[in-house]
């Protein structure tokens, strides 16, 4: 699977109040860079974590990353991988022309969930590398009646950084 | 038993500003915000400036927190109140000074229903702040106050708003929890960072000190004068680090930068090491980055991490603060040169200087605008401040008013806001009653904050606004002539509005002079008398502010005259 240099994954510990995403994304906003993906999750009462992705070139991304780091809403920040870190994606989808055939191929192919809702039209759940969702939806272009894609959730192992306490 | 203490939001809000000691809060009040205010009315004992539009409020809480380095403190309404607070805002946010700002809000839950003077100041905040709330209850209130302050002074400083709805301003409770609690940690550089920085100054031969405006937030005057003196280093500073060496000290070189001095310029060009101090590496500052000081090595040091490498990859990047780290470099240095023997400019410096002085004529009528504040020179002692508006009148303060200390020049470096320098001035002397303070004025500034005047005369806080007159839009005229072939368009402000009269029309005393000699009278009745006094200097059309880079060239390419 090829690896786009400047595709960014980050992931940060923020506080739990109203107006944090906000505060965040306009970072990005006013330097005009698109954020491809955003997921959250409350870690508890009082911090949640925010997963990132971007495209942005190295020689930016690190003031980028200095920026979200002095920002008083942000605790922690983490540079994940597709390498060395678990990113995934939720990815629900109606395909159409579906059998028991296509189903058994697609829970071993892609290890997903599917449910035949009716003759022909299967429901597929998928959790996965972002890159193996890309190419289930290549693969059953054809086929795909509607889909939702939850956005990349990272959940760094070893490579990351940690600049605040 | 558990002891409850029921306060209201409004109370809450008087104890914090106690508690951190505001002494003086600017401001307007509105719907919104009057149960704060009743609040105010019952302390008694925190003084509130009313001004008479709140942009003039921020930057008079602006000028008192630069003139003191303590937090200055607005309060307004909701709606419209709270918007015009957006420039104000934005110019401390460029220029790292530590406002708090609160504006009333309508109660919680007609927030989002377009009520009367509702407008989502939350998201107009963001951009501008270092930090803002819009706490719902009392715990939240309870938070945003015990955060504002830390984080509005805390490392690199900065503005804090708060919106307060009006129903949270009434709320009763015993508000013990905070949401969070705001901790910062200042960065300590490591001993081998600052001892390769060490040894690549020792290595130098022609080392610059470039400082900003962090030398002064910091308080390290003392240790850049000593480092310069060790190194025999020229210092050269930022518009925002100017006063943070004395201006007569024969290693201080002036400003750098687009209007920055020549023998400033040529030094930063020469220098084989550069060594930038809490200064942010700002367009107006370097001219073509690529061409700036090209044969230096260069050190940043900067309590900002995210500034370390923004525009300028330095050979050596130190996070810290500039107080630290200069007295650091001070102890490695000590032991490595001979004092006064590293930098070798010898004779040059003297050159330099020589160089960069230009021929004055005094006599000349209309009066030159850079003669006015030659002239000034002599009547702003070390303890008094000095404010100025932005554009041709900040440059030439820039560079022919002399700076005697920290916190003496104040002026809207990053955002360059035409109209800062009057409240900035009323700002200042509120804190500091006993000290003269002058506001170096264009005809175009004057006119976009002076409705402010009543308020240095309504609560006798005198301020001297000496104005450069020239019936232009002065910065605006000199590119459109140097750069658009004098096709002027819309900088003419004809001079139709006679400024003394209007001064004296607002309560102040007014004087409208052209000559030398009659701005010598009006500046020692103005120094000796304690009133407002707004001197309306008639100058000279169509002069240029020289040195001037152009926009997008090098220092190189500075030019010196028409």
């Amino acid at each position: 699977m090829a690896i786009d240099e400047n595709k960014r994954f980050i992931v940060l510990r923020v506080l739990n109040i109203p107006g944090v995403m906000e505060r965040i994304s306009s970072i990005f906003a006013r330097r005009g860079i698109n954020i491809d993906t955003i997921t959250v999750g409350v870690i508890n009462g009082k911090s949640s974590q925010i997963s990132l992705t971007f495209d942005l070139p190295e020689d930016k991304f690190e003031n980028i990353v200095k920026v979200l780091e002095k920002n008083p809403c942000v605790l922690e920040v983490k540079i994940g991988s597709l390498e060395s870190d678990v990113v995934r994606e939720a990815f629900v989808a109606v395909l159409r022309d579906c059998d028991a055939n296509v189903s058994d191929y697609i829970r071993i192919r892609y290890r997903a969930r599917t449910t035949l809702l009716s003759e022909s039209r299967l429901l597929v759940e998928l959790l996965a590398d972002p890159r193996m969702v890309n190419e289930f939806k290549e693969e059953f272009s054809d086929r795909i009646e509607s889909f939702s894609r939850s956005g990349v959730m990272i959940h760094t192992l070893n490579h990351y950084r940690k600049l605040k306490a | 038993m558990e002891v409850f203490s029921m306060v209201s939001g409004a109370r809450l809000i008087v104890d914090k500003l106690r508690e951190n000691r505001v002494k003086t809060v600017f401001g307007i009040p509105g719907g919104a915000v009057l149960p704060l205010f009743d609040e105010l009315y019952k302390a008694g004992d925190i003084e509130f400036i009313l001004t008479r539009h709140e942009q003039g409020a921020t930057h008079m809480a602006d000028g008192y927190a630069r003139a003191t380095g303590k937090a200055g403190v607005v309060i307004v309404t909701s709606g419209p109140g709270a918007t015009n607070l957006a420039t104000g805002i934005a110019n401390a946010y460029l220029d790292s000074s530590p406002v708090i700002s609160m504006a009333g809000q309508v109660p919680t839950f007609l927030i989002g229903y377009d009520a009367f003077q509702e407008a989502n100041i939350f998201s107009m905040m963001i951009g501008l702040t270092k930090m803002n709330f819009l706490p719902r209850n009392l715990e939240e209130l309870n938070s945003a106050l015990e955060n504002a302050f830390k984080i509005a002074l805390s490392g690199r400083p900065g503005p804090v708003h708060i919106d307060i709805p009006r129903d949270v301003q009434l709320m009763e409770g015993d508000p013990k929890n905070n949401i969070f609690s705001y901790s910062y940690n200042p960065p300590i550089p490591s001993d081998e960072e600052i001892f390769l920085a060490s040894r690549m100054i020792a290595d130098g031969e022609r080392p610059v000190i470039l400082a900003g405006g962090g030398v002064i937030m910091s308080g390290a005057s003392s240790e850049l004068v000593a480092l310069a003196e060790l190194l025999n280093a020229p210092v050269v500073t930022t518009l925002m680090g100017k006063g943070s060496i004395p201006e007569d000290h024969p290693l201080s070189l002036g400003c750098v930068g687009m209007h920055g001095k020549l023998s400033a310029i040529r030094a930063v060009q020469e220098s084989d090491v550069l060594i930038a101090v809490g200064a942010r590496f700002s367009d107006r500052t370097t001219g073509k980055l690529s061409g700036f000081a090209p044969g230096a090595k260069k050190i940043h040091i900067d309590i900002d991490r995210s500034e370390i490498g923004k525009l300028l990859k330095p050979d050596i990047g130190i996070v810290g603060d500039a107080k630290y780290v200069l007295s650091k470099l001070y102890s490695n240095l000590v032991k490595m040169v001979q004092k006064g023997k590293a930098g070798r400019w010898g004779e040059k410096l003297k050159q330099l200087k020589k160089e960069s002085e230009f021929l004055y004529d005094y006599d000349a009528v209309p009066i030159k605008p850079s003669t006015v504040v030659r002239v000034l020179n002599d009547y702003v002692t070390p303890s008094d401040f000095v404010t100025t508006e932005v554009g041709q009148c900040q440059m030439y303060a820039s560079l022919h008013f002399l700076a005697k200390r920290p916190r003496q020049f104040i002026s809207s470096g990053g955002l360059g806001t035409m109209g800062f320098g009057l409240p900035a001035a009323i700002g200042v002397k509120a804190a500091f009653r006993e000290q003269r303070v002058f506001d170096i004025a264009g005809d175009g500034s004057f006119f976009m904050t002076c409705n402010q005047l009543p308020v240095s005369v309504d609560y006798n806080l005198p301020i001297i606004v000496v104005v450069l007159n020239n019936y232009f839009l002065g910065m605006v005229r000199q590119w459109q002539e140097l750069f658009y072939d004098r096709r002027y368009i819309a900088v003419d402000l004809k001079g139709k509005a006679d400024i003394a009269k209007v001064s004296e029309g607002f309560g102040a005393r007014a004087f409208k002079v052209s000559r030398v000699g009659e701005l010598k009278e009006a500046l020692q009745i103005a120094v000796k008398q304690n009133e407002t006094t707004v001197i309306d200097v008639i100058v000279e059309r169509e002069d240029n502010v020289f040195p001037m880079v152009p926009p997008a060239a090098t220092l190189d390419h500075v030019i010196t005259g028409r």
